[in-house]
């Protein structure tokens, strides 16, 4: 049976991706993929570089163990 | 009126999914249970764009399946509520709103459960919830905002 897949635009002017197989229709916003941990950990450290919170390396140290420990408690 | 699955043992499709998060003002837990999700083989899907006190549809299947995981959480640590709502063969069978919280990657499960050991390790139950001809998810936030809420899914389709 062949699956067809179309884009429609929903009322936010977002995708949505339409697959019709047969008597078969499923609609799901598409999003940008979740960044992985170390990814989101990346960026938050940016995010405290770009409004100057981390000013020297002792302040980055912080930064990074912070993030290691809200990624990864219990370790 | 009678089925087949009545009489083979199969899964009815629910008229009401009743937990700890299904009724309207429940806490959200002190609990990661989004940031490893991935890893679990859960799928996320971001809200978009949300209108306050709006529901928003983020997944609908016309047809038969299995819903194994769903749950949902806000992306970080604004104040806020959560409201989820699972339309199943044209019933509501659940749908509550959390108190206002403000812990980052936490919200509700209503079919299955997931919990966060560390970034990259979890566990997590799953369940077998059936939908004969339809299955409908919507998720709704106290604010205005974009990508704020991640709904998490597992589904089978028949």
């Amino acid at each position: 049976m062949a699956t067809q897949v179309s884009t429609r635009t929903n009322e936010y002017g977002e995708e949505v991706r339409v697959t019709v197989k047969g008597s078969r229709i499923t609609e799901e916003l598409v999003r940008p993929p979740v960044a992985p941990p170390e990814n989101q950990a990346v960026a938050r450290i940016k995010a405290l570089k770009a409004k100057g919170a981390i000013k020297n390396d002792q302040e980055l140290y912080a930064a990074v163990q912070a993030l290691v420990d809200y990624l990864s408690p219990g370790d | 009126m009678s089925s087949l699955s009545q009489f083979i043992g199969g899964n009815l499709p629910p008229t009401a999914i009743v937990n700890g998060f299904s009724t309207d003002g429940y806490t959200v837990p002190v609990a990661d249970f989004v940031t490893n999700r991935i890893a679990h083989g859960i799928k996320s899907i971001l809200s978009g764009a949300l209108t306050a006190a709006t529901l928003k549809t983020l997944l609908s299947i016309t047809g038969g399946g299995v819903l194994k995981y769903c749950g949902l959480a806000a992306v970080d640590a604004t104040s806020r509520t959560l409201r989820l709502r699972i339309t199943i063969d044209g019933t509501v069978v659940f749908d509550s709103t959390s108190a206002a919280s403000t812990i980052a990657n936490a919200g509700c499960h209503a079919v299955g459960s997931h919990q966060f050991v560390t970034a990259t390790a979890g566990a997590g139950t799953r369940d077998r919830i059936s939908f004969a001809t339809s299955l409908l998810i919507e998720v709704a936030s106290s604010l205005s905002e974009t990508d704020k809420l991640s709904l998490g899914v597992i589904y089978e389709e028949n």
